[in-house]
């Protein structure tokens, strides 16, 4: 009987607890409608005035998510900027912005998440479609001042979410010390290579991270090949097991019989960077990530866009957008929208550069001299040229490791190329069909 | 009532009484506090908690009707239902529910018990009698109660939500809340994942290599821990100190840096292992490109983490073992490696096995060390999202949660609980059949 008891307030408390919780929940439900009425009515207004004055929400306080170090630094410049011109308070916090869309997906609905964060742009799809970013409230200003690569990238489904911010290509780094120049077709890179190669003392001509698909696809574009259809948007049309798909495997199987012999699970990123640091790696194919290390590791190097397939393409690299989106919880959208626009702004993206180094993506600062006179953004900037943004469908996610395997088995076994992604091609669209 | 036979007359009518209603049984036993506040529990529960109950019901079988809306530039109008919100407060109705029908229930069986001692002459407790009678020969379960509540809400609750999620399709693009609603679908998700094309070809391959592996780790962690034990144990050995710090090392460094550590070490081309083997004269090893050498190189890993955990055990079994068997034994003039064989090696099983069941459990479900080192490489043409090295877990990992298919991971995860939980009490069984023989210990 005293179980009794003990059950009853045991009971009683949880009850309370629950009780509390049943009802916050509904208040929540109801004070949330109240506010997205109020921005809806701003939405509103700000329709009505022609986004030329936006409906700012009367004490508003953003939160803000971007790296750590450099990119950290222009994150709180941008927020103190902003804050000088429109005395709205900012704070920003270190969350990597390959973790951003996952830490949304939880914190999001649970009113934590930033009002703005950084995120890469191939997740646009996955968080437009699971309702966490709000759409881009400028998109006509920003589709006319950003490279279409990063319009392409922030768009998912017509309509445009990010707020470009930097854009990243991976290009063909080179030892200035051991090569006058870099090579402008692959066919002058293979003798240089040869010439350069001395397996027994671990001196390469050569490499690059074969089993990541993020590499490989620069040549399945080059030979005229795709993802998936309609501009990467279409999941039911796969192009990965074309003949352009097919030439590609042979030139990089090419690759393996010529000037790198060793397999692939042998190269990492790790002992590539290390060599290319000794200066046993005469060319590496890497992104500006890895510049400010080698700068401190004192390798006189250059980099050059990609070198030109025997058909007289440029291998298609995929293109990274770092854009900043608005997540859609955020109770105050219209400066959070307003924040974002800002911090893609000329004068921002300019001081980005200056201190992290990373790629605008305005076009009108594609010509600054500043930026083209930095040997490694203008090698990079060239690459941009030929690069395809990786497809930010949630279908994409699929992608990935069936086609790393593929490239596995050709560059390791004697397998036959058609073979090979003809199989990865129905790992995936089993694996597509299962995400229906 | 003329039915009631062997005089069970109050027992029988106060436990019937209580079923009507709680605490009348307890009145019409002439215990007034204890029925009063019965009735007020029941009361109490009726009145506040029907409505929510019902609500949380409704919410648990239809997991929300209401989508969210939103504005034409994405931004929330209503809020909509939150399906999963609304799983787990459903699953949380069902528990307090099932706990208030065992409180009903101990109120029958009180009721009946008191009145079985009416029938028998004796006269029912007061309630300060009552109090002190529970207190006594209940107060194990008076402490066990707050403790049993917790673990049900902290353990029983997630284990219920997990398994109830295979049945769902909560999974992303098209089904993540608060923006969409989840449905359940039954066992859609088993049979799509079975029909899955590649899925009995990969499904079968992995599984027989996780169960090689487990087995495999966690015999030679176990026999490779017994024999640094044993050595550590002999009298013939000076430092065992140092030795025992030096030995316990693996164990203390952080598993996540030493596994990326070893991948360097081993790499194929590149790395200090197959650079010894060529100075000796022997030829590189393709430590990760070759399947089986990359499964050799896990497992031999494996034991420098895992053997320490086995050693300070197994070092403490060894020292409660009776030294006088062993003279005894010598006497009787049996070599060294008789002794092992018959004194000590039954005893550390005796002690350790259900540990071994343990082991398993856990090596099945290694992740980290699949993951960091080889990756689940080298590629495999035949399997589907999965390499070579790849078992049950980082292949579900690799083909649902890196894509947010929480359902279909959920489905794997209850497969892998039924192997493991089969072989475990399996095992256990046994284990308990051989407990039962008589040790001489």
């Amino acid at each position: 009987m005293v179980i009794m008891l003990v059950l009853a307030l045991v009971l009683a408390a949880c009850g309370g607890g629950n009780n509390n919780a049943g009802n916050t929940g509904s208040n929540a439900g109801g004070e949330t409608s109240s506010n997205g009425q109020n921005s809806g009515n701003a939405g509103g207004n700000a329709g009505d005035a022609g986004a030329e004055e936006p409906q700012i929400e009367e004490g508003a306080q953003l939160l803000v998510w971007d790296n750590s170090d450099a990119e950290f630094e222009w994150a709180q410049y941008v927020a103190e900027e902003f804050t000088k011109k429109y005395g709205i308070p900012v704070t920003v916090e270190n969350v990597n912005h390959t973790d951003a869309p996952g830490k949304l997906q939880t914190d999001g609905p649970a009113g934590l998440g930033a009002d703005v964060f950084l995120a890469p742009h191939d997740h646009t799809g996955n968080m437009a479609s699971a309702g966490l970013i709000l759409e881009n409230f400028y998109s006509d200003e920003i589709m006319n001042e950003h490279i279409d690569a990063a319009i392409t990238g922030g768009s998912f489904d017509g309509k445009l979410y990010g707020y470009p911010i930097a854009v990243e290509t991976y290009g063909l780094f080179y030892n200035k010390d051991l090569a006058e120049k870099a090579p402008e077709t692959w066919e002058e890179l293979f003798e240089m290579a040869k010439a350069f190669n001395d397996s027994a003392n671990q001196k390469y001509g050569f490499m690059y991270e074969v089993g990541n698909f993020y590499y490989d696809f620069s040549f399945i574009g080059g030979y005229g090949g795709y993802v998936f259809g309609s501009d990467n948007t279409d999941p039911n049309d796969l192009g990965l097991n074309s003949e352009a798909a097919v030439k590609a495997a042979q030139f990089v199987k090419r690759i393996h019989d010529e000037i790198l012999p060793i397999k692939k699970e042998d190269i990492t990123y790790d002992i590539k960077d290390s060599l290319f640091k000794e200066g046993k790696l005469l060319f590496n194919v890497n992104g500006p990530w890895a510049a400010a290390g080698y700068r401190d590791a004192g390798v006189n190097f250059g980099v050059a866009p990609l070198p030109k397939l025997d058909n007289g393409e440029h291998p298609t690299s995929f293109s990274g957008i770092k854009s900043y989106y608005v997540n859609a919880y955020t109770k105050y959208p219209e400066a959070a929208s307003l924040y974002a626009k800002f911090a893609a702004s000329k004068e921002m993206q300019l001081k980005r550069f200056e201190i992290t180094g990373q790629v605008p993506t305005r076009k009108d600062l594609s010509d600054d001299p500043t930026i083209k006179s930095d040997p490694v953004v203008s090698g990079i900037l060239e690459q941009a040229q030929y690069s395809i943004p990786m497809p930010n469908i949630p279908e994409m996610q699929t992608v990935w490791g069936p086609m790393a395997s593929a490239f596995s088995l050709i560059w390791n076994e004697n397998i036959d190329p058609q073979q090979a992604l003809d199989d990865a091609k129905k790992q995936i669209e089993d694996a597509i069909k299962l995400m229906q | 009532m003329v039915v009631l036979l062997n005089g069970k007359v109050h027992a029988r009518a106060g436990a019937l009484l209580s079923l009507l209603f709680m605490g009348l049984g307890q009145i019409y036993n002439r215990q007034f506090v204890k029925g009063l506040l019965y009735a007020l529990l029941e009361l109490y529960v009726l009145f506040f908690w029907s409505k929510p109950f019902v609500e949380g019901m409704r919410g648990l079988i239809t997991l929300g009707d209401k989508v969210q809306q939103r504005s034409a530039r994405g931004t929330i109008i209503e809020q909509g239902d939150h399906s999963i919100i609304l799983m787990i407060t459903g699953i949380i109705f069902a528990l307090l529910f099932l706990l208030f029908i065992a409180v009903y229930a101990l109120n029958i069986r009180d009721a009946y018990k008191v009145g079985a001692m009416r029938d028998k002459g004796e006269k029912p407790r007061n309630f300060a009698a009552s109090i002190a009678h529970a207190w006594e020969q209940g107060f194990a379960y008076i402490l066990l109660t707050p403790s049993f509540v917790f673990a049900l809400f902290t353990i029983v609750l997630p284990l219920i939500f997990g398994i109830l999620i295979a049945f769902t399709n909560y999974s992303g693009p098209n089904h993540l809340p608060p923006k969409n609603l989840v449905d359940w679908v039954g066992f859609e998700t088993f049979t799509s994942l079975i029909q899955f094309r590649a899925w009995s070809n990969t499904f079968l391959g992995v599984l027989i290599w996780t169960i090689i592996w487990a087995l495999l780790a966690t015999f030679t962690t176990y026999f490779t821990g017994l024999f640094y034990a044993l050595l550590l144990n002999h009298r013939v050995v000076k430092f065992k100190k140092f030795w025992r710090t030096l030995l316990i090392l693996p164990w203390a460094v952080p598993g996540v840096i030493s596994l990326l550590i070893f991948r360097n070490m081993f790499n194929g081309e590149f790395g200090p292992i197959n650079q010894y083997l060529k100075m000796i004269g022997l030829q590189a090893i393709p430590w990760f490109s070759d399947p089986f050498w990359a499964k050799f190189a896990i497992v031999v890993v494996n034991i420098w983490f895992g053997f320490p955990y086995w050693m300070a055990l197994m070092s403490g079994v060894l020292t409660n073992i009776d030294k006088e068997l062993y003279e005894a034994a010598e006497i009787d003039g049996a070599g060294g490696f008789q002794r092992f064989r018959s004194i000590t090696l039954p005893l550390i099983l005796f002690s350790t096995a259900p540990l071994l069941i343990m082991s398993f459990a856990n090596n099945f479900n290694n992740f980290n060390m699949i993951y960091l080192f080889t990756s689940g490489g080298p590629a495999n043409p035949s399997y589907s999202y999965a390499g070579s090295t790849d078992i049950l877990i980082s292949w579900i990992y690799k083909l649902t949660l890196e894509q947010n298919k929480f359902n279909m991971a959920s489905v794997v995860s209850i497969f892998i609980f039924i192997v493991v939980a089969g072989f475990s009490i399996w095992n256990f069984r046994r284990t308990r059949a051989f407990k039962e023989e008589d040790m001489v210990a």
